[in-house]
């Protein structure tokens, strides 16, 4: 059991940090992406768009390398929910979008795709946060 | 649990911190979307200069196509490209504009539909509506 933890506690950071390098190297992109949510007023959006990456990347790294576990695994929570609400707002709506999730090399799956994604990655997320890791 | 809490603060102040230096280190505005919009982005009001009404093309989603549209719109996606490319191609003359708009500021289904047109239609005069739908409301 335990190892099947550490693979999904190592799985879950990379998935994090990878999906921030994407919009690291294309905040173009990203930047557009949020836009399209209609979430945030546009004074918002640049800052979000340095900001998001960045806390994916800190809390992916951390809870690869194993350290201030708890604390990673809060944050991806937090970051999936806020992530799961922006999809379904989005989906309510009828917007026409892609998910941005991990930059243009997923521009091909649908808001329901990334839902159900992001919910599996909350149920992983749990899951290991009610593990004494 | 108060250590969770202490850890997710500290991630969340570092990550703060980092990405404060890095908009500062590598400093990126919205100037640069001009790059995206290309060369026939063209504004709302250069649009309304022309001297013959455009064939407006509607990008959006059915749902919001439903909800209004610019008059005359052609609803013209890529879920429906193969049936309603009839409609357009109907009206469509030698020499007509053919304008395409989605959603708002900035908005990757025009331009796809805009390639679409010009390079498997074959068609020419295709333009993009810089900031879609919202800028037609705005006008």
């Amino acid at each position: 059991m335990k190892y099947v933890e550490i693979i999904l506690r190592v799985l879950l950071g990379a998935l994090f940090v990878l999906a921030a390098c994407f919009k690291l190297l294309d905040l173009g992109n990203f930047y557009k992406s949020i836009t399209y949510y209609q979430l945030l007023p546009l004074a918002l959006v640049l800052p979000m768009t340095y900001f998001l990456p960045v806390w994916e990347l800190t809390s992916g790294l951390l809870l690869m390398l194993g350290k201030l576990t708890r604390g990673a695994l809060l944050s991806i929570s937090i970051m999936l929910l806020v992530f799961i609400g922006a999809l379904v707002a989005a989906w309510v709506r009828g917007l026409d979008i892609s998910c941005g999730c991990f930059g243009s090399i997923d521009a091909g799956a649908t808001v329901i795709d990334a839902i159900i994604r992001d919910i599996v990655m909350l149920a992983v997320a749990i899951f290991l946060f009610t593990r004494k890791l | 649990m108060k250590n969770t809490f202490l850890q997710f603060g500290f991630i969340l102040l570092l990550s703060v911190v980092v990405s404060t230096v890095l908009a500062w280190v590598h400093p990126w505005d919205r100037a640069e979307l001009q790059v995206y919009e290309g060369e026939n982005a063209l504004e709302i009001q250069e649009v309304l200069s022309f001297d013959e009404t455009p064939l407006w093309v509607d990008a959006r989603e059915q749902t919001m196509y439903d909800q209004g549209t610019i008059p005359g719109a052609i609803h013209l996606n890529h879920d429906n490209f193969e049936q309603n490319i009839l409609f357009l191609l109907e009206k469509w003359q030698p020499g007509s504009r053919i304008v395409v708009f989605c959603d708002t500021l900035i908005c990757d289904k025009s331009r796809e539909i805009a390639d679409r047109l010009e390079q498997e239609m074959g068609l020419t005069d295709v333009y993009v509506l810089k900031g879609g739908w919202e800028s037609w409301k705005r006008r």
